[in-house]
This record gives structure tokens, sequence and C-alpha cells, in this order.
């Protein structure tokens, strides 16, 4: 399984101290509770390590690592094992939050790190596009979402009145 | 024509509610072929179409 060479190489650039903490997103993320959802690209959320007498945090030692490895920079995307892997720093207090809050699942044996159904599902809505309007509705239908916990992530986030327009757009009548 | 319709609505929702109680390990693997069918598909896009009439 490709996806699971990426998984490995994540945790060794972690094990080798280039990331700190790390999770997945996306629709990769998203699979791990839901149906498989068919996607191009992993998407990584990781903490970058700041270089030593630097300010700004740069993905440099990440891609250097990560090409010393055999893997290659295409457009945004590193490919690791064949997958285009887009490593992102969490780029809103909501992401921030997932990050720090991920759940850890094992793949055959492989430990990994992934963003909560509920954060997840707080992104979608956050994100709001048509797609993740979608996905929102899958993580509703699927039945994986812990309403409390999704109720308080809403309220941290000021998301609420926002989940109260997609409930009465989508889910008014639903049982 | 209706009845047929719901029919395969009812079948699409037990196909995915059994995709996504699958073992992790499993749906990415499904996650590896869908992948690799797109890049086929969109290989296929790619070339250019014979001019009519060839």
């Amino acid at each position: 399984m490709k996806i699971k060479e990426v998984l490995g190489t994540i945790n060794q650039m972690q094990a080798d101290g280039i990331i700190d903490r790390y999770a997945i997103g996306g629709a990769v993320g998203a699979t791990f509770y839901l149906e498989p959802i068919a996607t191009l690209d992993v998407d990584i959320f990781v903490a970058f390590r700041p270089e030593p007498g630097k300010l700004l945090v740069s993905p440099q030692p990440l891609i250097d690592y990560l090409v010393a490895r055999g893997c290659r920079m295409e457009g945004e995307y590193l490919i690791i094992a064949d997958w285009p892997v887009q490593f992102l720093p969490p780029p809103t207090p909501l992401a921030e939050e997932a990050l720090a809050e991920a759940v850890p699942f094992d793949v055959e044996g492989v430990p990994t790190q992934v963003f909560s159904a509920e954060h997840l599902a707080c992104i979608a809505l956050e994100l709001g596009r048509p797609k993740d309007k979608a996905r929102l509705l899958q993580f509703v239908e699927a039945g994986v979402l812990d309403p409390a916990r999704l109720e308080a992530i809403l309220a941290r986030h000021h998301l609420s009145e926002k989940w109260q327009r997609f409930e009465e757009q989508f889910l008014r009548g639903e049982p | 024509m209706t009845l047929q319709l719901l029919e395969i609505l009812k079948s699409k929702l037990a196909l995915r509610r059994r995709l996504t109680v699958l073992p992790i390990a499993e749906k990415l693997r499904l996650l590896d072929e869908l992948r690799e069918r797109s890049q086929t598909i969109a290989a296929s896009r790619a070339q250019p179409r014979p001019a009519a009439g060839k």
C-alpha cells in the first residue's frame, strides 16, 4: 500500500526531528471515518520546527530531507511513494486545535495521527465550499460525530451560527 | 421507474455504509486504487483525439 509508505516516511521525519507534531487532514483524513473519498493528494498539517537563530519558520529542512531520500518536488507538492503530499502549517486557530488534539490511529502496525472527525467536520463548515458541505453531510449521515464535542468546537471557534444555517439548509426534516 | 430509482439509491447507500465500516487499511488501499483510476482517466483525457473522418 503506497499510502502506508507515505505514513512511514512522515513518521521517520518526526523521529529524525524534522517536524514536530503532525496530523492528516483533508480527504485522506476524512477517509479514516467515512467511506474512501477519491483524492489526488495528501494534506499533512505540521508544526514546523524553527531553525536555530531564525524567527521565521521555513519548510526548507523538510524539503531537503525528503529530496535527499529520493522524493521530488512537483509544484507545491512533495511526491512520496507516488502520492503528492502537501505539508501545511495550520492556517487557522481551528486547524491549530485540530493538530493539537489529533487522534492516534494504527494502519497495519504503522502509527499515525489524524484530525478528529469533529474537527474535520468543523473545518469543512468553516471552508464552506460545495465539496466541503457535501463532506459535512457525509459526516452527519455516517453518525460519527460526537454531538457534545462538536458543539464545544463550534462554540469555541464561533461557528455555531454557521452550523445552524447548515442545519436549516440541509438537515431540516432529518431524524 | 421511480421504484427502480429508489432501489438504486438504497443500494448505493448500503454500499457507502459497507465501505465506511471497512478496516482503515482496506480503505486506504482503496484510496490508492481510486487515485490510480483517476490518473488513468486524466491521462486518457489528455491524449489528443483523432481528427474527424480518420
